[in-house]
Parts: structure tokens; sequence; C-alpha cells
């Protein structure tokens, strides 16, 4: 019955549709094999023509009803449970529960053979969560499998028990005897896939390793590519959780980078013409965490690393991601200032790319370097601050990192004044917890001012945030507690002090401020209550109260208000009627509001504040009078001590001015003094200079307007002002303003002077330091003489960057710079773009020669510097000549159209001489039927190899 | 890699492998996020992806998302050529891939990917060889199907 409607269905659309467009595929493509009957594909063609939610749910409620009974039937066939557990895969790919199939799936997976077998499987590992009760009774049928004879049941099994494995150290142990007795397989696709599950083990578990020294050795030296590089991702999963098995792994995988490099190894690993790029990547991933710190290691590093940067063909997408890892690698381990410059030279082709993938990378690699050599940012400063307004906000968060990584001394209040723009950006809402914290982080580590510092917090705390950092409260005040120092000494509060407390009350004024922003306050005026005497109490006390009965609020936060309120009482600066006042307001104001439990523990504290109203308890020390009586101003009681001491060698005490004179002449230490500050004491000879060396009457100027011409050591240079005023004209405003950012940012970062005198159009890529560095005569110390001289010019040269004077004047100096790198970032660039659209036709011709001479050359022919980084990104094919629009009308069209044509030349830019697409071809061009000989002959692909290497393969890797 | 995507122009799920033990509930949360989130891109943007502690990478090839979730310190460039390379394969085994091929053969779609990747990392990565293996499991399924299915004449309306 269900058969016939089925056929129906099915029928309905194969009309319909043939109508229409005739059947769009059926001339050129192969034969293919297809599992899945009718009734599935019928399944499939009704759920897609649902037009609603609903529709498609009571089709597939039904379904599933009529897969359950035939499941349940005993005379099912396997190949029927097949089709009836495919549906099922699918009706959860689209978001339903098909857990009544989970058993079947287990019991086709165990009685079924082949393909059954493997359907049960995936549908297993597919559908089943790990944890599910029910693969306990898979893990038996894994076992039998893994000590089947057939090859294919042991890779199915192998597979699954890579999926199965989560969490479950039980799990592991139970198979982790079986896997490894497959490490000793004879065909390589066994041993690789038990190579894989034992990567998966230790990654879930490290403490395995112990167990599998032996085998994780043994794997690094397999004499099958595929099964080695899973060798070296284990012993990087190691190497990542501190572990180090074998002792020379620096030099066997230098030697086996070499191999690959040189083209050794067989070319069906070949990716796009590059030979094994994964297995390249990950030594180099091992390579960055062997060197680092190690300067041994790094060192012999050094002239593979500086080949591998040459030698890279850049033509292919994958060579970028070689470049990025190489780049990662060479900022990780022991810096070598030649390799550092090359890589820099590098990452500016990537950030200048117009290929948003490439610049999202090379900002990438950008902010590694800066961490080793941040004098390499120099050069693309304008580029860094474009794409800090990039449209892409992917681009805009990973510079925004990059910012974070290049802040120093100098530049740090333009970072941060960034960083906080970038706060108030409405997308990208769930770093923004993390942001802060890095904000705070800057503040913190270059605390130089204070008050910059505390502005930057009340900027972020201005108006409530939802995510803010867990114990930022906390931050702050154990940052702060650095200056607020109380004046138990005779000095008057330093400016800073004055100056975080009139910043505190002014942010007490915001009523919508964040409740971390009043806890702050509060804390600071409590703390320093005796520098707000001068204030009408009852302004402050009005301050704090509407504070207090904001509903926003909570008890915590009010408390934090009550104890500032306290502490004032006690420091004398609010008289106890006004605080009574203000108390009684805050208690009407709490019990009148409609809340529905009253607050005791803030009742109690209000009762608490009254009563020390009544009789106040005020300490203030300076008034502090104590008792003649109780005082012994002899110190008497020392004498002991000090004959004790003055007998051993110690000087006795000798007063302040009879000592000999400090460094300064104290004839101008008073200059340092600011004038009207009250702090001129009674030292008389102090108050001598004083008078001789001003005019009286100028000690009460005001001079907070005027800029300071003469100072402690002399006269200093001119000040920022001056120069601003000479602005360029109007129109040129937009790039003013980018440049002075720019100068900003990158002020203190001291740049190689060598880059701004190069001419501007060479290419950089081109004239480096020897290129033809062959394989042989590696050595790096004739590379590292090079270098040294350089080092020693730029020690000579005047830097602009080295004064002490603070940033303004280091602003000026590197005003010009940007200047010269934004031409010569616009020229470079046009000439390469012009030189990729039109490629030269001798180079063309080269190319050929080199094709035809070796196959291989083509890793090391292209330095790339001719063609600029320009990402070819592989767009979707072409739909087609005449094919649909993109209209949405035509989707269905659009399925059918191919997703992907001519793979093989897909990788080939559109420029790309035909010599390489031959090359390709011939390299690529695999014929599946062809190989279908039999099953003995699929998994002896490599008996070429291991025939040509024969028993030197082992030693080959090693060596 | 954590997991891996593929879903249509019209936000349907066509494939979805997941190398981490989360609930049903969460992964269906998570996709729905991800291709609202994919789908919104402009196609000049760039592929990569912040998305909570995770990154995605992404690519579209002609009316299918193929969109991967890594973490933070893998290469985004080498993600790309993962997604590349399984198109690649697709590409190979299918003739001239289209999304109907993997809606109706997604088990074929699944051993593929089974073979370029395991447990959420790459393993074989020379394409002679994944098809090789590939081969090896289609000899044995031969007899009892039907040699031209109603697939290659069927017409296929989308559903949207």
């Amino acid at each position: 019955m269900s058969d016939i409607i089925e056929k129906t269905f099915a029928s309905l659309p194969k009309l319909f549709s043939d109508g229409l467009r005739g059947s769009p595929r059926e001339k050129n493509s192969p034969p293919r094999k297809i599992i899945l009957g009718r009734g599935f594909q019928s399944f499939l063609t009704n759920v897609n023509l649902c037009r609603s939610r609903e529709e498609e749910k009571t089709v597939v409620a039904h379904e599933l009803k009529q897969i359950k009974e035939s499941l349940n039937r005993t005379d099912v066939s396997q190949e029927t449970v097949c089709e009836l557990l495919c549906r099922l895969v699918y009706c959860h790919l689209i978001g339903y529960d098909v857990s009544s199939g989970f058993i079947h799936m287990i019991k086709l997976a165990q009685q079924g053979t082949g393909l059954e077998k493997r359907i049960g499987y995936l549908a297993s590992v597919l559908l089943l969560h790990p944890d599910h009760e029910l693969l306990l009774l898979l893990m038996n049928t894994i076992q039998k499998d893994l000590q089947s004879t057939n090859i294919l049941d042991n890779c199915v099994a192998l597979s699954a028990v890579c999926h199965l494995v989560h969490s479950d150290a039980g799990l592991i142990s139970m198979m982790l005897p079986l896997v490894q007795k497959k490490l000793q397989h004879p065909r390589e696709l066994v041993r690789m896939k038990a190579a894989c599950c034992i990567r998966r083990f230790i990654r879930i578990a490290p403490s395995y390793q112990g167990h599998l020294q032996d085998n994780i050795r043994k794997l690094l030296y397999d004499k099958d590519p595929g099964v080695m590089s899973i060798g070296v991702q284990i012993h990087l999963q190691l190497l990542k959780s501190g572990v180090q098995t074998v002792d020379t792994l620096t030099s066997d995988l230098c030697s086996i980078l070499q191999q690959i490099m040189n083209g050794s190894l067989p070319s069906s690993f070949e990716y796009h013409g590059i030979p094994l790029p994964w297995l390249q990547i990950d030594i180099l991933r091992v390579l960055a965490i062997l060197g680092q710190g190690n300067k041994q290691n790094s060192e012999s590093m050094y002239p593979l690393l500086r080949d591998f940067l040459v030698k890279i063909n850049m033509r292919q997408q994958m060579a970028y991601a070689l470049m990025y890892e190489c780049i990662v690698t060479i900022t990780k381990i022991v810096p070598h200032r030649g390799l550092l410059k090359e890589a820099s030279v590098r990452v500016k082709k990537f950030v200048t790319s117009t290929a948003y993938v490439l610049k999202y990378i090379g900002v990438k690699a950008l902010t590694a370097l800066i961490e080793v050599s941040p004098e390499s940012i120099t050069d693309c400063q304008m580029t860094v601050v474009e794409l800090l307004d990039d449209p892409d906000q992917a681009i805009q968060s990973k510079t925004v990192d990059l910012l974070y990584s290049m802040a120093n001394e100098t530049n740090v209040k333009v970072v941060c004044s960034k960083l906080i723009e970038r706060l108030d950006n409405p997308a990208g809402n769930s770093s923004k917890s993390e942001l802060i914290d890095r904000i705070l982080t800057l503040t913190e580590k270059y605390s130089g001012d204070a008050v910059w510092g505390y502005d930057v917090v009340l900027l972020i705390l201005r108006e409530e945030r939802g995510s803010l950092p867990a114990g930022l409260v906390d931050r702050v005040f154990s940052h702060l507690t650095k200056y607020l120092k109380l004046p138990t000494d005779k000095t008057p509060a330093s400016d800073v002090v004055q100056n975080i407390v009139k910043k505190s009350v002014q942010g007490m004024f915001q009523e919508n401020c964040c409740k971390e922003l009043v806890k702050i306050a509060s804390w600071i005026l409590s703390e320093c209550s005796f520098l707000l005497k001068n204030m009408p109490d009852d302004k402050l006390m009005s301050l704090l109260q509407r504070q207090f009965l904001r509903r926003s609020l909570d008890t915590p936060t009010r408390l934090w208000i009550l104890s500032c309120a306290t502490s004032l009482l006690c420091g004398g600066v609010v008289k106890p009627g006004t605080l009574k006042e203000a108390l009684k307001a805050m208690r009407d104001a709490l019990t009148a509001s409609p809340t529905k439990a009253p607050d005791f523990t803030l009742q109690q504290r209000l009762a608490e504040c009254e009563r020390l109203c009544g009789s106040p308890l005020t300490f203030d020390l300076n008034t502090l009078q104590l008792n003649p009586h109780q005082c012994d101003f002899t110190l008497s009681f020392l004498d002991d001590f000090v004959c004790a001491d003055l007998e051993g060698d110690s000087k006795p005490y000798m007063h302040r001015n009879w000592r000999i004179p400090a460094v300064k002449d104290p004839l101008f230490s008073g200059f340092g003094v600011k004038p009207g500050s009250e702090s001129i004491t009674s030292d008389s000879s102090e108050k001598l200079t004083k008078s001789a060396s001003s005019e009286p009457k100028n000690v009460n100027l005001r001079l907070e307007g005027v800029s300071r011409v003469w100072g402690e050591e002399g006269f200093l240079l001119a000040g920022p002002g001056e120069t601003h005023d000479t602005q360029a004209p109007e129109k040129q405003r937009e790039l003013e303003k980018k440049r002075e950012l720019a100068a900003a940012l990158f002020s203190g970062i001291h740049g190689n002077n060598k880059f701004d005198e190069q001419g501007e159009l060479e290419d950089p890529w081109s004239q480096e330091v020897p290129l033809a560095l062959d394989s042989t005569s590696l050595d790096w110390r004739s590379f590292d003489v090079k270098v040294v001289p350089r080092l020693d010019n730029s020690a000579e040269d005047p830097p602009s960057g080295n004064m002490d004077s603070p940033s303004r004047l280091v602003d000026l100096s590197e005003l010009e710079k940007p200047n010269v790198s934004v031409f010569t970032h616009d020229t470079v660039v046009s000439v390469d773009e012009h030189e990729t659209g039109c490629p030269p036709q001798d180079h063309q011709s080269d190319q050929l020669d080199h094709q035809s001479a070796h196959p291989q050359c083509m890793m090391g022919q292209g330095t790339g510097g001719t063609h600029g980084l320009e990402y070819h990104s592989r767009e979707p094919p072409p739909l087609g000549p005449n094919d649909f629009s993109q209209d949405e009308g035509q989707q269905a069209g659009n399925e059918w159209t191919s997703l992907y044509e001519g793979v093989d030349s897909s990788g080939q830019t559109p420029q790309d001489n035909s010599s390489e697409n031959i090359h390709i071809l011939e390299s690529g061009a695999y014929d599946i039927t062809g190989s279908d000989t039999g099953e003995e002959s699929l998994y002896s692909q490599f008996t070429v190899t291991s025939d040509n290497e024969g028993s030197a393969g082992q030693t080959d890797y090693s060596s | 890699m954590q997991f891996m995507l593929l879903f249509s122009r019209q936000g349907k799920l066509r494939l979805q492998k997941w190398y981490i033990a989360h609930p049903d509930k969460l992964k269906k949360k998570i996709t729905r996020e991800l291709v609202a989130l994919v789908l919104s891109r402009k196609p000049k943007m760039c592929s990569f992806l912040e998305w909570k502690d995770l990154k995605i990478v992404y690519k579209r090839y002609a009316s299918l998302y193929f969109c991967c979730a890594i973490e933070a310190e893998d290469n985004e460039l080498l993600t790309l050529e993962v997604i590349h390379r399984y198109v690649e394969l697709l590409d190979k085994y299918f003739g001239s891939v289209c999304e109907l091929d993997i809606i109706f053969n997604f088990e074929k779609a699944y051993f593929m990917l089974d073979e370029l990747l395991l447990g959420g990392e790459v393993q074989e990565t020379s394409k002679k060889n994944v098809l090789k293996a590939i081969a090896a499991q289609d000899l044995l399924q031969e007899e009892s199907e039907e040699p031209k299915s109603l697939l290659e004449e069927m017409g296929f309306v989308s559903g949207t």
C-alpha cells in the first residue's frame, strides 16, 4: 500500500520538472552507485515540497511512524533497514527526534556486512551522543571488528573509536590494546587510522603517553608519509602538554622538512603542487615549540626557516598558510634579527593585500611579530590606521588585538582611547568584557599617569554595562592604593590625589553610571575625606543621597555609600546635623518605596549612622592633641639601643642642615616647587632664594594656561601647541587626522630608519639579502655577519624615537614618517597589481623551461616578488555562460548547477600559464576506475615508494 | 576542528559533523545561530569570524556554504584549504558535484569526510589515497543496487 503511494509521489516531481527543463544532467554524468532506493528519494522530495513547517511536521511524523513499523517487522531485509536508517538520519538532520531507531542502527552495525555495517556505524556515530547507554552494545561490535581480518572492518571500527571517545577514560583503556596492535598492521590505511586514534586518546587524556612512548616514536619514523605526518601531530600534541619523547626531534624534523622542500617525497601527496603542506605546517608548529627559549635548537632552525621563506612559491593559496605558519614560528623561537626582518617584509605584503582573507591573516601575523620586534610595524602604520575603520567586524577586532599588543609607554593613551571607542561600538557585544579587561590591564601596566588611568576607568563605567570583567572594582582599588596615601606625614596631598578626588565627585554627578563607579567613587571619597573640607557639606550629602536613592543600585553599593557618609562624618567634613537630615530622607524613601520586602541590612546600617550622628567621634589627625603627660618626648627608652649602636660603627645622627649638600645645588632647589602652593616652609634659606630669584608679586600669579618655557634643566623645546597651529589646509584634514593618529599610535616604537631611506619603487622582496641561498651551503653565520653592520648603523644614526622627552616631542619627529610610507605603499601596490594583471612574456617562457626540466622546481622558483600578494580567491565556479541569475525564483535550477567545476585547474589563476595546468594534470589526474582493480592493489599505492627507498626509507627520515 | 556544517543559501542544513560531544539541543542552537550569522555576511568580507571562543571559517561554493569551527590557535587559511580539499574530493567522486548529490548521497559525503578528517583533525592529505579508500568500499556494494537510479532522470524542485 505504502509502496504504491510512494511511487505516485515519486513520479509527480519528475513529470513536473521534465516539463519545465528536461533532465538537467543526463549526459556526461559518470555512472555512480546509488545505495538508496526510491523510497528515500520520494521522501526527500516530499519533505522538500512542503510549503510550511507544519506541513513538513505532518509529513515527517507520518514517515517516522512508518519507518518505526517497518523496522520492527521481523522479515525486513538488511538493505531495507539501510534505507530506513538513512531516512532517520535525514529526519535527524532537519531536526526531529529519532530515538526510536537507535537500537536498529546498532543491530545493523553488528550483523551487517560491508556497506550495511558501514551505514550502521555511520548512523550510530551521527545520532548517538557519546554518553548514550546503548553505546555499550556498540563497543562489543567495535572490539569484534578490530579483531577481524577484514581491513575495511578494521578501518570502520577505528573510525568509530575515534569519534566515540570523548571523555571516557574507561573506554580508552578498553580500546587501547587493540588499537596498539593495529599500529603494527602491514597496511598503511589501517596504521594511519590507528595512529589517528592514538592522537585522539592523547588529546583527551595526555597521561596515556607513558604507555605509548614506543609506539609514538615508531610512528615518527614510519615509512609511509601519511602515517608519519600523524606521528608528527602526536608529537605536537605531546609538546603542547610539555612532554618530549624524542631527544633528536629538532634535527629529525628539520631533515624531514628539508626533504619535503627538496621534493623527495612521493608526488601523490602534493597539494596543488606543494608537497605535503599539512605536514610542513605541523613540523613548523613543532619547531616553534622546540625553539622557544632554546638557543641551540633555534640556531639549528635558522637556515632552514630562511630557506623556507625564500623558496616558497607564492602563487598558491596553500602557500599563504605555509608562509603565515613560518612567520609565526620565526616569532616564537629565539629571535634572529635577519629572519624577523624578512618576516616583516612579508607581513607587510599580507597587510596591504586587497584580499580580506589575507589582510586578516596579515594583522594576525603582525600581532605575533610585534611582540618580538616592535619596530616592524613602522612600515605599515597607515594601513593599520585604515584597518581600524574597516567595515568588516572580524578585521576590526583583529586590529584591536594588534593595538593592544603594540601599546607602550608613549602611545598607551592613544591606544586606550581607540579601545574605548571600540567599546562604544554597538556590534560585537560578546567580547566587551574582554576588551575592558584589556584596557584595565594597559592602565595598570603603564601607570605613569594615575589621573589618566582613573579617567579611563571612569570613562568605561560612565554608563551601565552588562558585561564587566569579574573583580573589576577590586582591581581598581588595589591599583589606586598606590597613589592614595593618608596624610600621616606633613606633606600636603599631591596633585594626583586632588585630581582623583575631584574626578570622583564629578563621577558621582552622573545619574546613569555603573554601580561599580559609585562604589569606587565612594571609596575614594571616604579614603580622602580630608580633601573635601572646602566643599559645602549639604551639597556633598545631597549628592550621596541622590545616588543612594537610585532604583538600579543594589544593596552592597548602597552600603558603600553609607560607609562613605560615615567616614565623612568622622573626618569632620560633614556636620552631624546635615547627615542626620540626609539619613532621614533616605530612610523615608526606603520605607515609602513599594518594594516587596524591607531591606534590613540597609535599615540597620542607617540606624547605626544615625546613632553615630548623635555622638560624633571626630578624629582629625591635624588637630589631634596628645596628652603630654603620657608621652616621653626625650625618647629615653631608646637610649640603650642608641648606645649599643654607637659603640658599633654607626655614625651619630646629624641634622639635615648640617649634612654635606647633595648633588643638587640648594640654590635652585626652590624651582621645583610650584608657585602658589603653600609648601614654602619656614626654612630660611629657601625663602632667601625664592625672593632673590623671582619678584615677590609673581608668587601669586596664576599660571595654569601659560605654557612653561623654562624648566629645571633649561629651555624646554617647542611645545605641541605650536605645531598644531601651523596645520595643513582644510581639505587635507582627513588625511592629516589619520596621520596624526598614526604618529601618536606608533610613537615609542623605534623605527628602523633603513626602511625609509630605501628607494620607494624597489621591491623589498627581490632586493633582500642573498636569495640564492641553496640548501647545500647553509651557513647562518655568514648570513649573520651581514646583519651585524646594519645593527651598528642604526645605532649610530640619531634614532628619532630615542628621546626620553614626553610623548608630544616624539610625535613631532615621527610626523614625517607616515608621509613617506604612505607613498611607498601606494606605488608598490599599484605596480604589483599591474604586473599580476598581465604577466610578462619572458617570465612565462622562463617558467616553461623550469617546468620541463623538473616539475618540482615550482617550489624553488617563485619568490613571489613580482607577483604581489593577491589572493586569487576561489570564487564559486562560474555558473555557466547563460546560467541562472541570482534570482530566488530559480533556486531549483541553481541547485543543479555544478558546485564545483574543473577542480583540477581551479587553484590556477586565470593568468597562470598553460604549462602549469599541464603539470597539475600530470600529477593530479587520477583514474578511479583504473585503480579499482581489487582490494590488494588498493592499499599498495606506496609500493613504488617503498620499493624505491626500500629499507633506506627508515633511515631516510631520521638521518 | 570542532564541527563542520554544510548548508544551503536558504539556510537549510545539508550535512553536519560534530567532533565534540554536545547534546542535540545545543547543537541545534549553535547551528541556527551560525547559519544566520554566516548568511548575513556580505560577499566582500573575509571568510573568518570570531564567535564566542571559537573561530568560524566559511566558504561558499555555488549554492552551498561550508562552515567549520576551529580553535583559537588553529590556522584559518589551512582550514579553508581543508574545505577546498573536501570539495575537490566530492567533485572527483561525483563527477561534477552539486547540492543534490550531497542531499541524496549524504552517506557518501559522510564516508568521504571520514576519510579526510578523523576526530576533527586531518587524517589523509593525499587525494589519491582517499579516493582509493572510498573506491574499495564501493566495490563491496555493487551487486545489490540498481545501476542507475531515478535521481539521474528526476528533476527536483526545491522546497522553498
